[in-house]
């Protein structure tokens, strides 16, 4: 007679490929076999990121190859290579700037002017998810690599006067699955406010976040599950080479697994008592 | 070419024989992969029944599942692990796996559908099967898991306590 423990660790492999992360996680506490089965394709998994040209630390490696519970998305990660170096992100919103792009896939994104000389509130944004791109929650909540973004900010006239643009990075927190199957986030965490009013025809801006930045008692990174990068001007602009960057630290921090233990605490509490927004632009004063 | 009326005879692991159609057995690689072997030339029928390690019961459905799916095309799209979903399963092998529901034995016509499609290299059958098993298991808890898969818990209390320290973080 047939049965689930007879089928092969192959065909388990096939199974697991449709399943989601938390049930993942969950199979490795079923029995010991599936346990093992689970912390198997993580090796093997490990496996093909090498033979694919993908160098992760060797650390990284070690850890997700000796713990079920901390896979790598071996697809994701040769799609997007995250800490390869700098990679552009897409834009989520645009709205009032112009978007372009040229052969090379270089976007340029300029303001639009409404009629009577009177410019309209230019925002652009890019949400990056950190697992859509192959960054598993366990890499931003316990090793918390420093993210840094740049980009070219241009005035289209060459003058210089006034504030030209505001630009921020922060982290957003999803709370997870709505009833709807969308994901929804009930908490916005932004930092890395950075804005540029300059003399020069053309400046570069570039904002990092580390694990030691924090608001309002909450870590910049840990608990998070997404990135977001926000560009809002007034005036005539162009915003060129977004670019995004995620650096890992030479060896497992110290507080890994305490760190995987705050974040599963902020999650949690999250969930439970519905965490409020804790960070106003306005009231840092950021709009000209 | 394969030509509709050209049909094959699969002899099961018990015994049985079936014998089918060619348009069918095309969306096997295994069964395929042995006419090959056998036939003297690309249009030859097979001198000798081809012999699967399937018993007649789980071949009778793997045969059904192949008539609806006869007009599939091939070779079967590969996909990414980015492109996989366990939701687009479509309403007639929903259906189908939901006959079987209604059988005492499902888990068991499940996995041995599963084995059958994996050893006659069947994809859409078994990514399908597969996918079914996925959706029981997504967003179960533990116990529910070992309900549904009908396992014991083969842990020590120490190394439970272990696992449940390391996976606590992922829990939500």
């Amino acid at each position: 007679q047939m049965s689930s423990a007879k089928l092969p660790a192959e065909l388990w492999h096939h199974i697991l490929s449709f399943c989601d992360h938390p049930s993942e996680c969950a199979l490795s506490r079923v029995s010991r076999r599936l346990s093992g089965i689970v912390s198997d394709k993580n090796a093997f998994a490990l496996g093909k990121c090498w033979r694919n040209g993908i160098t992760l630390p060797c650390y990284l490696l070690a850890l997700s190859s000796d713990n079920a519970d901390l896979p790598l998305d071996v697809t994701l990660l040769m799609a997007h290579n995250p800490f390869g170096g700098w990679f552009s992100p897409h834009p989520s919103t645009v709205r009032g700037f112009e978007m372009a792009e040229n052969e090379g896939g270089k976007q340029t994104f300029s303001s639009q002017w409404k009629t009577g000389d009177e410019m309209e509130r230019g925002t652009i944004e890019f949400a990056v998810e950190y697992e859509s791109i192959g960054i598993p929650r366990w890499i931003i909540d316990g090793i918390r690599p420093m993210i840094a973004v740049s980009a070219v900010l241009q005035r289209s006239d060459g003058s210089s006067k006034g504030p030209r643009v505001a630009a921020t990075m922060g982290v957003w927190r999803l709370d997870g699955l709505s009833q709807l199957g969308v994901f929804t986030s009930q908490e916005s965490i932004r930092m890395g406010v950075c804005s540029v009013a300059n003399g020069q025809g053309e400046s570069r801006f570039e904002v990092v976040l580390d694990s030691e930045g924090s608001v309002h008692g909450h870590p910049a990174l840990g608990g998070s599950d997404g990135l977001i990068i926000t560009f809002s001007t007034r005036n005539d602009v162009r915003i060129s080479d977004v670019q995004l960057r995620f650096d890992l630290p030479d060896g497992i921090p110290a507080q890994f697994f305490d760190c995987l233990a705050e974040s599963r605490a902020l999650r949690k509490s999250r969930v439970i008592t519905g965490a409020k927004n804790c960070f106003d632009m306005e009231l840092l004063g950021l709009y000209p | 070419r394969i030509y509709p009326l050209m049909r094959v005879t699969l002899t099961t692991s018990d015994g049985a024989s079936v014998t089918v159609s060619r348009q069918l057995t095309k969306h096997s690689g295994f069964i395929e992969k042995a006419i090959t072997d056998m036939a003297v030339d690309d249009n030859a029928v097979p001198l000798s029944a081809v012999a699967v390690d399937v018993d007649d019961a789980t071949l009778k459905l793997v045969i059904e599942w192949l008539t609806e799916h006869r007009d599939d095309a091939l070779p079967y799209p590969e996909k990414t692990d980015e492109e996989r979903r366990a939701d687009d399963i479509p309403a007639w092998d929903q259906a189908f796996v939901q006959k079987w529901d209604t059988k005492e034995d499902q888990q068991q016509t499940l996995y041995a559908v599963i084995t059958a499609a994996d050893k006659l290299d069947i994809k859409g059958l078994l990514d399908m099967t597969c996918k079914t098993l996925a959706n029981k298991i997504n967003g179960k808890t533990v116990e529910e898991m070992r309900e549904i898969l009908q396992l014991e818990c083969d842990f020590t209390e120490e190394e439970l306590a272990e696992i449940r320290k390391e996976n606590a973080w992922c829990e939500n």
